[in-house]
């Protein structure tokens, strides 16, 4: 016996089966919405306990790094004595006694550069939080750097914008990231090369809260804004393979004694203590670090 | 001729204390005495009658804070400038000058400390 879509007992058999399928499509859809919930409020919780570890590492990178730097400095102190005194009072006569004098004050110098990078990476969550002027602060930056820049024959082109909102932050760490990034563009430019840095101010959907309790201020009363600074150079760029490690403590892609690998994780994690963000990437013309003040919700 | 400043060095560690002596002779033609043991620091001061005390934070006797302390409740005692140096604490974070301790504003610098750079604070607390 033939099919008929006409039977009445097929076409009751056919639309239940359609109510059954559009019933499953339905739980389906259901179950796909709760596996995206179940992942965010999975990929929340990676992070949270990511964070708490984070946290718990730094604990003890902190005490660490206080116990170090007090049984570390002082046998500097009496090194970088003893070789000023010898540079100054018993200077060797032969050329190769100077030079490893000379050699011995710079791998002191090297060695609390050290000490100093662990305490500032174990004390970044400390911030003594003040409004400041983001271009004032920026061009005081500048100035740190200008010896460097005029020796490496290294233009510098201020791309500021205009009323800015200040922008509440510590204003010392905050100069220490931009220190960080302006020697990085000026190491990678040792043939000369251009330094641009951008400011600039947009608005926003105000977020929940910010961490550390830094703000930006509000240019409009509808509206927050997040504050960038935009650091980029002309160099030749980093290495794909280390990009992904650049933030990690003691990573260096520097020739030995010239950097502590540091300083772009104590970076990062000034800029996230504060509630911003710190990125890196490599573009057409070279490298771009990217720094952003995020907001705080109104009447937060 | 004119008396030499006198400087009394106090620090738990012989060889900084030792270093630092050579130099502060030599070079800041100063009169230097040197003590390591931090709790003997307030009478070897009233002995030694210093016009300047270069002082470590961090001894294993007794800490500089509460020598500071102690010469700031002698009234014969209380106007000594007093430089700390200390292993704990970056320069960028003090700038040089702290807090008042024991009645006086002092002078704060991280370790390791370049020698001019110590001289040089000696030279503008005692004003020459």
């Amino acid at each position: 016996m033939g099919w008929s879509a006409s039977d009445p007992i097929r076409r009751g058999w056919i639309s239940e089966v359609q109510a059954n399928v559009d019933e499953l499509k339905g739980k389906e859809r259901e179950l796909q919405e709760a596996y995206v919930v179940l992942q965010a409020s999975h990929e929340a919780h990676k992070s949270a306990q990511l964070q708490l570890i984070h946290v718990e590492k730094l604990e003890s990178v902190g005490l660490l790094a206080a116990g170090v730097a007090h049984e570390v400095k002082n046998p500097l102190t009496t090194l970088l004595t003893g070789v000023q005194y010898l540079r100054e009072f018993a200077p060797p006569e032969d050329d190769e006694g100077k030079q490893l004098l000379e050699d011995m004050w710079l791998a002191v110098k090297r060695a609390d550069s050290v000490i100093k990078g662990l305490l500032d990476y174990s004390r970044a969550r400390e911030l003594f939080l003040k409004e400041e002027n983001v271009n004032e602060l920026v061009e005081r930056t500048l100035q740190f750097v200008k010896h460097e820049c005029d020796k490496r024959r290294i233009k510098v082109t201020r791309d500021f914008g205009q009323e800015l909102p200040r922008v509440t932050m510590d204003g010392y760490k905050v100069q220490q990231v931009l220190v960080n990034l302006f020697t990085n563009a000026t190491h990678a430019m040792s043939e000369g090369g251009s330094l641009t840095v951008r400011t600039t101010c947009r608005s926003v959907q105000p977020q929940a809260e910010s961490p550390a309790g830094a703000h930006v201020g509000r240019d409009t009363d509808e509206m927050p804004s997040e504050v960038v600074v935009e650091v980029q150079d002309t160099g030749p760029g980093i290495p794909e393979e280390s990009l992904t490690k650049i933030f990690d403590p003691f990573f260096t892609t520097k020739p030995t004694g010239q950097g502590t690998g540091l300083g772009l994780a104590v970076s990062r994690q000034i800029m996230e203590m504060h509630g911003g963000t710190l990125d890196i990437q490599n573009n057409e013309s070279g490298v771009r670090a990217r720094l952003v003040f995020r907001p705080v919700a109104r009447g937060g | 001729m004119e008396d030499k400043k006198k400087i009394l060095l106090v620090d738990d560690e012989e060889s900084i204390t030792r270093t630092l002596k050579l130099f502060l002779d030599r070079r800041g033609g100063f009169e230097v005495r040197t003590e390591n043991r931090g709790s003997q620091a307030v009478r070897v001061a009233r002995d030694f009658r210093p016009d300047l005390i270069v002082l470590d934070v961090v001894m294993p006797d007794s800490d500089g804070g509460a020598i500071a302390q102690d010469l700031g409740e002698d009234p014969e005692l209380q106007s000594i400038p007093i430089i700390f140096l200390t292993a704990i604490i970056k320069e960028q974070e003090i700038g040089g000058h702290g807090k008042a301790i024991g009645g006086g504003v002092h002078t704060y610098l991280a370790k390791p400390v370049e020698p001019d750079v110590l001289i040089s604070h000696i030279q503008e607390r005692l004003g020459v």
